[in-house]
């Protein structure tokens, strides 16, 4: 029993993978449909959605470089869609 | 003591006989087939790792169908419902990255999504701002 276990977390992260980019695909929709502020949603979700798939990569086949781009990626992300955000509300100071 | 008041108090004791009688359960079985607690222990949290990925796919499959289906034909306001539907993708992923990574014993994985899943409402915030801000209020 103890061995199926490691099978099976690599299938729950397989059905996650997948999840992840049905999620990317919706946000990618909402990108290029959208107006300003909604492509800049989408793309938030997209790079979230694909930060957290490139995490569970690393974890599932040990490949490094990957866990740096996903750090960058979602800190980087988050932080500018806020920056922005704000700029086109019309200035940091209104 | 309203009624509301007396169920949430049986409520908290209904949750502290459930904790309860996992541990003994636990303990039986532990006790009954005589197993390995540091090759258990793990196992359990793999296996709770793996429910948690499922269900978070779950969330991230519905989450997706509610962006495909609201498109712009709903109006003007829609963008607040795809603002939050965005809000359970991202909060979605970070308690994903946060739980697994608990689990599995990966810290790394478990304080970048604390720091994401502390951002989100900042990120939510700001972009309904500016949608308020360019939409709402130009058209006032």
């Amino acid at each position: 029993m103890i061995e199926l276990i490691d099978p099976m977390f690599e299938l729950a992260g397989y059905v996650f993978l997948v999840a992840c980019s049905i999620a990317a695909v919706s946000g990618l929709r909402l990108a290029v449909k959208g107006e300003t502020v909604t492509s800049l949603m989408g793309i938030g979700t997209v790079t979230t959605v694909t930060a957290a798939g490139l995490f569970l990569t690393e974890i599932l086949f040990h490949i490094e470089f990957m866990r740096d781009t996903a750090v960058a990626l979602l800190l980087l992300g988050a932080l500018a869609t806020v920056v922005f955000a704000r700029i086109l509300r019309g200035g940091v100071y209104r | 003591m309203s009624l509301l008041d007396s169920l949430l108090a049986k409520l908290e004791w209904l949750v502290v006989l459930y904790i309860v009688g996992a541990a003994a359960a636990l303990y039986a079985l532990i006790s009954m087939y005589r197993v390995d607690l540091y090759v258990a222990l793990p196992a359990i949290a793999k296996v709770t790792a793996i429910i948690i990925m499922l269900f978070g796919s779950v969330f991230l499959v519905c989450a997706s169908v509610g962006l495909w289906r609201f498109g712009d034909e709903w109006g003007r306001h829609i963008f607040y419902a795809r603002n939050h539907i965005c809000g359970i993708v991202d909060d979605t992923c970070a308690l994903v990255m946060i739980l697994v990574g608990v689990l599995i014993g990966r810290i790394d994985l478990a304080s970048i999504g604390f720091f994401f899943f502390a951002i989100i409402p900042f990120v939510g915030n700001a972009l309904a701002n500016a949608y308020y801000h360019n939409t709402e209020k130009v058209s006032k």
